[in-house]
């Protein structure tokens, strides 16, 4: 296993040798988990260009305290990407291929789920809780839908979409700890 | 629900959102400003964080364009050069949290590579030319916050430093005391060893430039095993500037 947090602080010391390290190991994974958000190849790559220019900047300010550093570095990828679609580029997508978009979004979270290890800790979590509230929480991290989104794509009302999330939150603390 | 945000298991969840992406801008900036000063939350976010990074390494394709990463390369080299350190107290308190980029600047970066490969070469020549043990260099006196003394560090040459505390130093079963200096602030905090013991210890840290006087020396109470970020980030136990001794 690659040392991600000692590559990233070898970035905060201006050592480039170290970024390419970390983009051998990372970039086509981090393409794929921008696209599945953004949806749109070349958007995810601008993502994960844009993404690591910040970890190179940001390095020096990384804190293990808030998770290990691949974490840190897939956080930076996955807020870029929500900005990305935050402003505005996926309510076309909804409005215009409502259909295809909902069949695209069930297709990309499934993957997400049936890739995760057979043990996985977190897969045997989420097949505990009901459909409605998995695929919320799922629709919120795999695909970054925001709480109207998801609200949107189930026909429920913004508060059931809310909760579902929160249920799902507690359910799999519980069921994790 | 009756229970506000202080509610523990409120704040579970509270970590849960934010880890998701689903706080609005207000929620999201108040959350992180919080992050930064409430370890307890940086906890349970980072649990959040490594649960669900599970997800994400599902993913797979096909390489990237073989553009991508000439792309990254050019915005780095416009990029302003990482933050330079000049204080480990900034430096620790600073937040963990990812946010928006700052605008590229085209000066600073290269002028910073340039100079560190200078000061590499120079480490390396020191190294070479300081191979037998001398009397120390340079001498700190490291005070706690109430400027009293706690250790004497002395820098030996370009890497060994003999640490004698000055005062009982009261180290939880878990913890341990790390010695960090500032060899320049391009480079930032460098850990030179971890205190085992609260008695005179020889220490070798990496080979770094000659130390100089008011170079900044400190001792940080961090997890047993060290930092582990490899910057400082415990409580300050002393810290103080070295001076020249005439010996």
């Amino acid at each position: 296993m690659l040392d991600y947090a000692g590559l990233v602080q070898a970035c905060a010391r201006g050592d480039r040798q170290a970024l390419r390290s970390l983009y051998d190991e990372e970039a086509a994974r981090l393409v794929a988990v921008a696209q599945r958000i953004v949806r749109r190849r070349e958007l995810a790559e601008e993502v994960v260009q844009d993404a690591f220019v910040q970890v190179w900047q940001k390095a020096a300010t990384f804190d293990a305290s808030v998770g290990s550093a691949r974490a840190w570095i897939y956080t930076i990828v996955r807020h870029r990407a929500l900005n990305v679609i935050r402003d505005g580029a996926r309510e076309d997508l909804l409005e215009a291929e409502e259909l295809a978009a909902v069949q695209d979004r069930a297709s990309v979270v499934e993957d997400a789920f049936s890739q995760l290890a057979t043990e996985s800790r977190l897969r045997a979590c989420l097949e505990e809780l009901d459909r409605e509230k998995r695929e919320s929480l799922l629709l919120s991290y795999v695909a970054g839908y925001s709480h109207g989104e998801i609200a949107g794509l189930m026909r429920v009302p913004i508060g059931t979409a809310k909760s579902w999330v929160r249920r799902a939150l507690m359910a799999l603390k519980d069921c994790m700890a | 629900m009756t229970n506000g945000i202080e509610e523990p298991h409120d704040m579970s969840l509270a970590a849960g959102e934010y880890v998701l992406g689903l706080m609005d801008d207000a929620a999201r900036a108040d959350f992180e400003a919080r992050l930064a000063t409430d370890p307890e939350l940086r906890r349970l976010v980072a649990f959040e964080r490594e649960r669900f990074l599970e997800l994400d390494l599902t993913a797979s394709g096909p390489a990237p364009s073989a553009d991508l990463w000439q792309r990254i390369e050019q915005d780095v080299a416009r990029a302003p050069a990482p933050p330079n350190v000049v204080d480990l107290d900034a430096r620790r308190r600073q937040s963990a949290a990812p946010s928006a980029p700052t605008g590229p600047s085209r000066r600073g970066f290269w002028q910073g590579f340039a100079a560190a490969s200078v000061l590499g070469l120079i480490a390396s020549g020191v190294a070479y030319m300081q191979a037998t043990p001398q009397p120390p260099r340079l001498v700190v006196v490291l005070l706690n916050d109430q400027a009293q003394p706690v250790s004497l560090v002395e820098a030996l040459d370009d890497k060994r430093i003999r640490v004698v505390p000055l005062a009982a130093i009261d180290v939880p079963s878990n913890r341990t005391l790390q010695v960090w200096t500032l060899p320049d602030p391009a480079t930032g905090p460098v850990s030179m060893g971890l205190l085992e013991t609260v008695r005179a210890t020889l220490l070798e840290g990496p080979v770094l430039p000659s130390p100089r006087p008011d170079q900044l020396y400190e001792i940080t109470l961090e997890p047993a095993g060290g930092s582990p970020t490899g910057r400082p980030t415990g409580p300050i136990i002393g810290k103080g500037y070295a001076r020249t001794p005439r010996i």
